[in-house]
């Protein structure tokens, strides 16, 4: 069984109610003709997919189509155009790659969801070693 | 040099964006991705082992994605 233990980039985030732990996981992801280039992402349980901002897809060499393959909806309702994609990434030397959607906004964040992510990997949010741990599945 | 938002006020959008990280050191921000990837300091450094490129928000903001 293989693990890998990546810390969180930053122990804790102050807000108003406190201190809370930022899963963040810096990820490395394929760009042509460069090679891997360190991304911090998000492990975001609650999202669906791997989400990355459509300039994104023009660093990886993906051609976005003018029509939007779905559409993303925000925590106010607003919609937002998302276009197929995949990323290769690496973390601690482990390849693997990851279906995604780029979105039609810049300003997204860097998030990785469970499709694929989660079939590839546990993941276990370690907070109390201010952590993630990833056991490989397949 | 930007005001820092009292609390009760929202916070500046202008602080919410990218920032490119070398060796630990924050070396450009930008509002939007594509800015920040076409500073030259940026696009010279992607693909080096010692460059992160991370999501920023400010300090205090809740943060829901």
């Amino acid at each position: 069984m293989s693990y890998i233990k990546v810390p969180y980039p930053e122990i804790q985030k102050p807000t108003i109610y406190g201190n809370v732990c930022y899963p963040g996981l810096v990820v490395e992801v394929w760009i042509p003709s460069k090679g891997y280039q360190s991304f911090e992402f998000i492990l975001d349980s609650g999202a669906d997919i791997t989400m990355a901002p459509r300039g994104m897809a023009k660093l990886v060499g993906v051609r976005l189509p003018r029509k939007a393959d779905t559409w993303i909806y925000g925590i106010k309702g607003q919609k937002m155009a998302g276009y197929k994609g995949e990323l290769k990434l690496r973390i601690n030397g482990e390849e693997f790659g990851v279906k995604c959607l780029f979105t039609k906004s810049d300003k997204t964040p860097f998030l990785i969801g469970r499709v694929d992510f989660f079939s590839l990997f546990n993941v276990h949010f370690d907070n109390r070693n201010a952590q993630i741990i990833l056991e490989r599945l397949n | 040099m930007k005001e820092k938002p009292e609390i009760g006020q929202a916070p500046l959008a202008d602080d919410v964006g990218f920032a490119a990280v070398y060796k630990g050191k924050a070396i450009a921000t930008a509002p939007s991705f594509n800015r920040l990837i076409d500073k030259g300091e940026v696009k010279r450094l992607i693909g080096n082992k010692d460059l992160i490129i991370q999501h920023t928000v400010p300090e205090g903001m809740i943060v829901v994605y």
